[in-house]
């Protein structure tokens, strides 16, 4: 791993940090719109920072991203595996809210250490946790109402209309309407935060936007295929993005450290790829009568499918439909699974849809190791694994035409003197550095790297 | 792979699970959500491709 650049910019750092994250902005993209004059802002701040690619985490959904990235340690320890997760048994499916997070997270560590923040829109942050300042939970609230940390945050900003999510059911029944919805939201986003910025001290601020990752699903693949008026559309989010990013280099106080990070890459979705139809074909995930649903499974039932790519064994003991004797019959089923699985190619193309099936204790350590999945599926790019039952096929044509990479994140620093490895950066080593830029000695429990 | 890792075990060797399934509730965990505030969530969460 080698060092690239050096920003040898402003030496005295007021010690006061802000975050943009951008949700799916990818540090290709970045780098291209930069470059063709769609953000011009932005690349006027990568000639005066260092930005770096960056690896997300597995399963690469955004609230296991933004968890590893607020706690700087691995699933394994923080317990966030997906949007939705599941309570073996009895069976049922659940959504994981900050409650689920098992370790501290950054804005707690600062608190602690006595620093002021704010914390704008971050996902996985309802209910919004006490904090030394401010917080506005993101996306898994259900209103403003309870989205808000000092509770009497919220009337101010019903007054300021401050939206928690857009509709993204209208995305591609209401174009028109989402895209307007999409770039209002972002700037009553950008509008609450400058104004909450402006009114007490604070010494760490995030404002996070999801625009971009809701535009990318919907609207990745027209952009890439030169569709005129969508493809304006989309690049026009952008433009706007990028004059807030100007306005946001206004609005930050001499000295101020920024960042810029985001929590994927993101690329054409070539299909959707059903995993439980190809576990119930090969006589692994076996139903009871009555309803085909993953809390019906039969006593024989070996093994189930949770999105994306997750698998579970139904193993004795721990799983409702506990069918697999634990020690060698486990062993001996994960390792057959892992060795199909991987070899799982396009019916029709024969192209290979997954670059690597991974076990659990491959990719996390930690005490919330035992809620992980036993295989963690690694898609081949493009192929986005799902959970449904009852389809009739391994593979159908997407309905959502962008998704998330593992690779291809961005981590960008300026207006600090640093230095920012070639690579192997990942989610992980974000809340380390801003500790150690912050000069806050980095927990010894976390698992990622603060700057040397 | 360390001893400390909570891993499936060795073959042969149990999982640590045992003691994760006598350990675990009746029923799951109590939903930070209302009936109807968890439907608004999984709409949107379905609307995103992610139920």
């Amino acid at each position: 791993m080698g060092i690239i650049k050096r920003f040898l910019g402003r030496a005295q750092p007021q010690n006061k940090l802000f975050v943009l994250s951008l949700d799916g902005v990818s540090h290709s993209f970045a780098r291209r719109a930069a470059s063709q004059g769609i953000m011009p802002n932005l690349g006027r701040l990568f000639n005066q920072g260092v930005l770096v690619p960056m690896d997300s985490v597995l399963p690469t959904v955004s609230t296991v991203a933004w968890a590893t990235y607020m706690t700087g340690v691995n699933p394994g320890k923080h317990g966030i595996y997906g949007l939705v997760d599941r309570h073996p048994n009895p069976f049922a499916t659940l959504i994981p809210t900050s409650a689920d997070i098992k370790a501290p997270t950054l804005w707690e560590i600062l608190g602690r250490a006595g620093k002021k923040v704010g914390v704008i829109n971050v996902p996985l942050t309802f209910p919004p946790r006490k904090v030394n300042g401010l917080m506005v939970s993101g996306f898994l609230s259900p209103d403003l109402a309870q989205a808000t940390y000092p509770v009497e945050l919220a009337p101010r900003l019903m007054e300021m209309d401050y939206r928690i999510e857009v509709d993204t059911g209208l995305a591609l029944s209401e174009p028109e309407f989402f895209l307007a919805e999409l770039a209002d939201t972002m700037a009553r986003r950008f509008k609450v935060c400058f104004q909450l910025m402006g009114e007490e001290p604070w010494d760490f601020y995030q404002l996070h936007l999801t625009g971009p990752d809701r535009l990318n699903h919907f609207y990745w693949s027209a952009w890439e295929d030169g569709r005129e008026e969508a493809g304006q559309r989309f690049e026009q989010f952008y433009r706007q993005l990028d004059s807030y990013i100007g306005e946001l280099g206004e609005q930050l106080p001499p000295g101020c450290t920024l960042v810029l990070v985001s929590d994927h890459g993101f690329t054409r979705t070539l299909g959707e790829v059903y995993i439980n139809h190809w576990l119930e074909q090969n006589g692994y995930l076996m139903f009871g009568r009555g309803k085909k649903e993953l809390k019906n499974q039969h006593p024989d039932s070996k093994a189930y499918s949770i999105i994306p790519g997750r698998i579970y064994l139904n193993l004795e003991g721990r799983e409702q439909a506990g069918s697999v004797a634990q020690g060698r019959p486990y062993d001996e089923l994960r390792e057959e699974l892992m060795h199909r699985l991987g070899g799982l190619s396009h019916p029709e193309t024969g192209q290979s849809l997954v670059k690597k099936v991974h076990r659990r204790e491959d990719l996390y350590t930690g005490p919330q190791l035992s809620k992980a999945p036993d295989l963690v599926i690694e898609p081949a790019p493009g192929y986005d694994f799902k959970a449904n039952v009852g389809v009739p096929g391994l593979i159908a044509e997407p309905e959502i035409g962008g998704m998330h990479t593992y690779d291809d994140a961005l981590f960008y620093l300026g207006g600090v003197k640093a230095e920012l490895p070639e690579s192997g950066l990942d989610l992980k080593d974000v809340a380390p550095i801003i500790l150690s830029l912050m000069k806050i000695a980095t927990p010894p429990s976390m698992d990622g790297r603060p700057l040397a | 792979m360390s001893p400390e890792q909570t891993s499936p075990g060795p073959p042969g060797q149990p999982p640590n699970e045992p003691s994760e399934a006598e350990d675990q509730p009746a029923k799951p965990p109590a939903s930070a959500y209302t009936p109807e505030e968890e439907a608004i969530i999984k709409k949107r969460l379905q609307d995103l491709g992610y139920l």
